[in-house]
């Protein structure tokens, strides 16, 4: 299953366009600086310390983006014992958990000046913290159970319970009262944030997308050449 | 105006603390990951080269499926 994502030709294909994205990641991410701090205007209330929101909201969206594919992904691993998917995850998981913490450390920031404290027990934001143990455990069984021959099991069985978290995280500001406002980018309705704020945030998003694509295709070569070290070993 | 910018009404110190948070995390990451990298390349083209040596000496041997795939992406790699 899925023979492109194991073959040569992918580890070639992670070669030739890393710089490439890579160059296309600075470029954005400095059109993004550029928007977010400079160009967009100061929020009527909050002032300039909304500006916050340009890196912490692409960082919440795409660590919860990556746990949904690892939750995913791993059901599949578990089910039809797929070892690449696995090899995937392994490879998704360190950037999803730098997103979760950038997004949990950035939205302590914002806390201050907005609602006076830098963290409140509230429903989004102690959902979030929950992903990041998750994200923290996820990691922590591939060093533990390394030369286990169940870590497919266990590590799938993590992210599988973690997965039902990322429901509870996107719903929390509806099912529950909470300090953490709702969302105000909405994909099915209409969304209530200003153009000239969406515009930054969705350049924001783009070149932290690119970013973790580019620490995803990194990781990936990384554990392949370590199974071609091992092969070689064999030899 | 510099310093107005850098102040952005007394909110600066919780902006740019935000944004320097995610750079220096980023660059960490990248650099971590790029490190590993640059380790197991190194560690494949030394057991590589031991192999090839081998190779030499073993030279009517048949050559497994496994071999040809790490010999193809050993060449590739360094062109």
């Amino acid at each position: 299953m899925f023979p492109f994502f194991q073959s040569d030709r992918f580890l070639f294909f992670c070669l030739k366009y890393q710089k490439l994205i890579f160059y296309f990641f600075v470029s954005l991410l400095v059109l993004g600086l550029w928007e977010g701090l400079i160009v967009s205007p100061e929020d009527y209330i909050q002032g300039n310390s909304v500006r916050i929101m340009y890196v912490h909201v692409p960082s919440a969206w795409i660590s919860l983006g990556i746990f949904s594919v690892i939750g995913t992904l791993s059901i599949f691993s578990f089910v039809f014992k797929i070892k690449n998917f696995l090899i995937i995850c392994k490879s998704l998981a360190p950037t999803g958990f730098v997103f979760n913490l950038i997004a949990l450390v950035t939205g302590a920031i914002w806390g201050k000046p907005t609602w006076g404290t830098w963290w409140a027990w509230d429903a989004r934001i102690t959902s979030m913290l929950i992903l990041f143990l998750f994200y923290f455990v996820y990691l922590l069984s591939f060093n533990l159970f390394k030369k286990n021959k169940n870590l497919n099991k266990i590590s799938s069985i993590i992210a599988i319970l973690g997965l039902i978290n990322i429901p509870i995280i996107k719903f929390s500001v509806e099912w529950w009262s909470t300090l953490h406002q709702p969302s105000s980018v909405k994909i099915l309705s209409e969304t209530s944030i200003h153009n000239s704020m969406l515009l930054p945030l969705l350049i924001m998003t783009a070149s932290f997308a690119l970013f973790s694509l580019l620490i995803f295709l990194m990781k990936y070569n990384t554990e392949l050449i370590k199974l071609r070290n091992k092969r070689l070993d064999r030899l | 105006m510099i310093v107005n910018f850098l102040n952005m009404d007394g909110h600066g110190i919780f902006v740019w603390s935000a944004f320097i948070f995610t750079m220096v995390n980023f660059l960490t990451l990248y650099f971590i990951i790029s490190k590993n990298l640059k380790k197991e390349k190194i560690k494949f083209f030394s057991r590589y080269s031991i192999y090839k040596k081998d190779k030499d000496r073993t030279k009517n041997l048949p050559e497994s499926k496994e071999t040809v795939s790490a010999i193809k992406f050993a060449v590739k790699s360094k062109n």
